[in-house]
């Protein structure tokens, strides 16, 4: 049995995917759906399992409608020192968080999500997304690049010089 | 008042939770199956106690253990010939309309499954517009004249993009679910075409009946509402 505290951890999930209440309860409803059909997978911990159900049912959606569209990796762009602790020291006004958070793509959204409110580290976000985890912190890269050019979001005057934590 | 953008992120998303209906919701989807599990091992315990008592019945009685004997042959014999004959029966119509339950299965799932409409809309030429993402327009069909447009959403079907129309809802809450998509046969297989003569065929899943047939170079696959059996 899924728990609240679980179902709310995935519909916040879910929510940081396609930012609408209605669709997130849907992810979550199918994505319960599927785990009950027997068989049932015996885990001991069902969040990754029920995770990844959840991303695979919205990329699918999107893939539909055509607008998911996996950005270009590109090699040369990988530095190692972009880990996600670089996104540490970022301030932003609270009230701009909302039209932050419009502004981002599903998967950078998904990224943030994963770092600041289930406290994922680089390889485990690495390994949710299934994705090499240089081309994730090419990604890291260019998503600080892009909040710090959104202007709503800056370096915390600690954080300035410090950012390879 | 600038906060870390961490500290941001976990106060924004903490903040939204699923509703109290939500959850009851989802609760429920869970018990249905923990039911359905008790079911599952009520039924095997009993299926065990079923075999031990074969079995002692068995080492009591040579003669029981003849009967039981004949009893298997007779009943493996009347099950050879049901098979046989269903089978011949429906392998020519499975080679006829290889991808009918398959069709029938997906369309019922999402029948079922209700999603929110992407459109709200009972004209098929403002559907058409407003489906702008389809490689396809939206057609009328002479099998499909009383259903009663509510809206639509993008859907697929055998992963080929589609368009999921829904009827409005009848006073008792009934209503269909009409999927048309570009019929592209290497994928969808042999299928009856109107414009030749042929009819709709009808396949069931789990309790739904889903009529499918190509018109206009559209694969028609609409659900049947109680009222219309």
């Amino acid at each position: 049995m899924i728990d609240e505290s679980q179902l709310n951890r995935l519909y916040r999930y879910a929510l940081s995917l396609c930012a609408e209440s209605d669709v997130a309860y849907d992810l979550v409803h199918g994505a319960i759906g599927r785990f009950i059909e027997p068989p049932v997978p015996e885990l001991q911990d069902p969040m990754p399992y029920l995770m990844r159900s959840v991303r695979n049912a919205f990329i699918d959606q999107q893939r539909h409608r055509q607008r998911y569209s996996h950005q270009a990796f590109e090699e040369e762009q990988v530095l190692q020192d972009f880990h996600l602790k670089v996104l540490e020291s970022l301030v932003i006004d609270e009230h701009l968080l909302e039209q932050l958070l419009e502004m981002l793509s599903a998967e950078e959204g998904e990224i943030l999500y994963l770092w600041a409110v289930e406290g994922y580290s680089t390889q485990e976000v690495a390994d949710l997304l299934e994705m090499p985890k240089g081309s994730l912190l090419s990604k890291i890269h260019r998503l600080r690049k892009r909040l710090l050019a959104s202007e709503w979001v800056r370096e915390s005057a600690q954080g300035e010089g410090g950012r390879y934590a | 008042m600038p906060k870390s953008l961490k500290a941001g992120l976990q106060s924004h998303f903490e903040s939204s939770s699923l509703s109290e209906e939500q959850l009851a919701a989802l609760k429920k989807l869970q018990g249905i199956q923990n039911g359905n599990e008790a079911i599952l091992s009520k039924t095997n315990n009993l299926a065990a106690e079923l075999k031990v008592e074969s079995s002692n019945a068995q080492r009591k009685s040579p003669a029981s253990f003849t009967l039981s004997f004949r009893s298997l042959a007779a009943l493996f014999l009347l099950v050879s010939t049901l098979s046989l004959s269903w089978w011949y029966q429906t392998s020519s119509d499975v080679k006829a309309w290889p991808k009918a339950d398959a069709i029938a299965a997906e369309v019922v799932y999402n029948h079922l499954k209700q999603r929110p409409l992407d459109f709200v809309d009972r004209e098929l030429g403002e559907l058409n517009r407003r489906f702008s993402q389809l490689d396809f327009r939206l057609q009328r069909s002479a099998l499909s004249e009383n259903f009663q447009l509510g809206g639509g959403r993008y859907c697929s079907l055998l992963s080929i993009p589609a368009a999921q129309l829904r009827s409005v809802q009848g006073k008792e809450g009934e209503y269909e679910t009409l999927y048309q998509v570009d019929y592209r046969e290497n994928i969808f297989g042999d299928l009856p075409i109107i414009a030749d003569g042929q009819s709709a065929i009808v396949r069931y899943h789990k309790g739904v009946a889903v009529e499918i047939w190509v018109d206009k170079g559209i694969l028609f696959a609409r659900t049947i509402s109680e009222e219309r059996m």
